[in-house]
């Protein structure tokens, strides 16, 4: 009996099942590997998107940092000129008040001698006939003899002096409004540690130099006030050997001083000096000027570097 | 006559005692005087002029040199003179005593230079700034203010 037998599987089928399993195989990967290119070309043209994107957010930060930079100048320029035209102001005010006061000055003088002579005028009238008919002859008498005058004249004087001295130590304000004005400095410091000060003061820079033309004037007590301030203050601050140097900028009395090894508070021995200072000076007070001290941004006391003049 | 009783305002009391107004502030800060009113008696110009160790004169009217050089040079032989060496210096400005004021310019720029040169010592204080001699530089002061040795700072402050 004959019994059917498998057929044995042939080379060509097997391997052409190998080949449709392959090719099958092959497009699923292919179709895989085409959407991954084209989701990777897509990534790529997002990211490269976004690269113009960041650059040209950088390019506008660049800018605005720029702005600000230019900002920042221009406020210091602008804060320059806006100081210096403020204390420009100022010391006109100041020179308009000294005018002002040299004439009350003159007035009062005259008041005063007659005020004197009225009240104390036996005493004066000796003291000038001593002056007078006296003291020419004194060289012509013995020596005893000229002692005793000249010591008795000495007592006279004294009391003479002294009738004057209280009549002009009373305080006698302007009749004017109060005139406010601003002493102002900067600070360099590094490392908190203040190094260089400048101050301006609104008075005529030729206080400093052309004071024995000048004058006593409001410009000068003001500015010598300013010194006194200043000079307490360095000698507070352990500083009593450094010499202030007085100059100008733009019309106004500018002071230099090189403080190397000041005291990390030195602004604020200085500003209570200042304070008290300018609160106990008569001479400020007759002319009705109240004095404020004022520390502000050195920046704005230099003058600006390259931009200067731009009008900013 | 109420004027000449009067104290002396700041100009002339600076003029009075040989300064600038500045320094005299500074000098009674120095002296620990509490300024009130900006007015001074002959009799306190005379505490300041002594304890802030300001000279009335210092080259002798009498003998000063004819010509500005030879004033300048002077002022500083003066300091050999004087025996200002060393730990006994005086202020700076009493070397410009009497002289006009651009030489007593060229005198003060002068002295911090010969320092540096090594003539002189400096020194500041509550009283100004003060100068000396160097000890041991006596005979070369003495000989630049002779005019027999040369100082280039005090040359550069002259010519200026």
């Amino acid at each position: 009996m004959t019994t059917a037998s498998a057929k044995p599987a042939s080379v060509t089928g097997s391997i052409d099942e190998v080949v449709r399993w392959r090719a099958g195989e092959e497009v699923g990967l292919r179709n895989e590997i085409d959407a991954l290119d084209r989701e990777i070309d897509e990534m790529r043209a997002a990211m490269a998107a976004l690269s113009e994107r960041l650059e040209a957010r950088q390019s506008a930060r660049s800018t605005l940092d720029s702005r600000v930079r230019t900002i920042a100048n221009s406020g210091t320029i602008r804060a320059y000129q806006a100081l210096f035209a403020a204390l420009a102001e100022q010391a006109a005010a100041i020179s308009e008040r000294s005018g002002l006061v040299a004439a009350e000055e003159f007035a009062r003088n005259s008041n005063l001698e007659t005020s004197l002579m009225a009240s104390s005028g036996s005493l004066f009238e000796e003291y000038r006939q001593f002056k007078v008919t006296v003291e020419p002859t004194l060289s012509g008498l013995p020596e005893s003899y000229r002692k005793v005058l000249l010591a008795h004249h000495a007592e006279l004087a004294a009391k003479v002096r002294s009738v004057v001295e209280s009549a002009v130590e009373s305080i006698h304000p302007l009749g004017a409004e109060t005139l406010e004005i601003d002493v102002v400095w900067g600070m360099d410091s590094p490392d908190g540690t203040p190094d260089l000060l400048v101050m301006v003061v609104p008075a005529d820079e030729s206080v400093a130099t052309g004071w024995a033309d000048r004058g006593d004037d409001v410009d000068l007590w003001l500015a010598a006030r300013v010194v006194q301030g200043l000079s307490e203050a360095l000698l507070a601050g352990g500083l009593a050997g450094v010499r202030p140097a007085l100059g100008g900028h733009r019309g106004l009395l500018a002071i230099e001083v090189d403080l190397a090894d000041a005291r990390p508070d030195f602004g604020a021995v200085l500003a209570a000096a200042l304070t008290r200072v300018f609160a106990a000076a008569p001479e400020l007070d007759e002319a009705r000027v109240k004095v404020t001290p004022r520390q502000v941004d050195l920046d704005w006391l230099l003058p600006p570097e390259s931009t200067e003049g731009s009008g900013a | 006559m109420i004027r000449e009783l009067r104290p002396l305002g700041l100009v002339d009391a600076a003029k009075f005692a040989k300064v600038d107004p500045f320094e005299l502030i500074r000098i009674e800060v120095g002296l620990g005087t509490q300024i009130e009113r900006l007015a001074w008696s002959k009799d306190r110009l005379a505490v300041v002029a002594r304890d802030g160790g300001i000279e009335a004169v210092w080259l002798d009217p009498a003998k000063m040199p004819t010509t500005a050089a030879g004033r300048i040079r002077e002022a500083f032989g003066e300091l050999v003179r004087r025996g200002f060496v060393g730990t006994k210096p005086t202020r700076v400005d009493n070397l410009t005593r009497g002289l006009p004021l651009g030489e007593g310019d060229r005198i003060r720029r002068a002295a911090p230079l010969m320092a540096d040169e090594g003539f002189l010592l400096m020194v500041s204080g509550p009283l100004g700034a003060l100068v000396a001699v160097r000890p041991g530089m006596e005979s070369q002061v003495s000989a630049i203010a002779a005019g027999t040795a040369e100082s280039r700072a005090l040359r550069d402050a002259m010519a200026e």
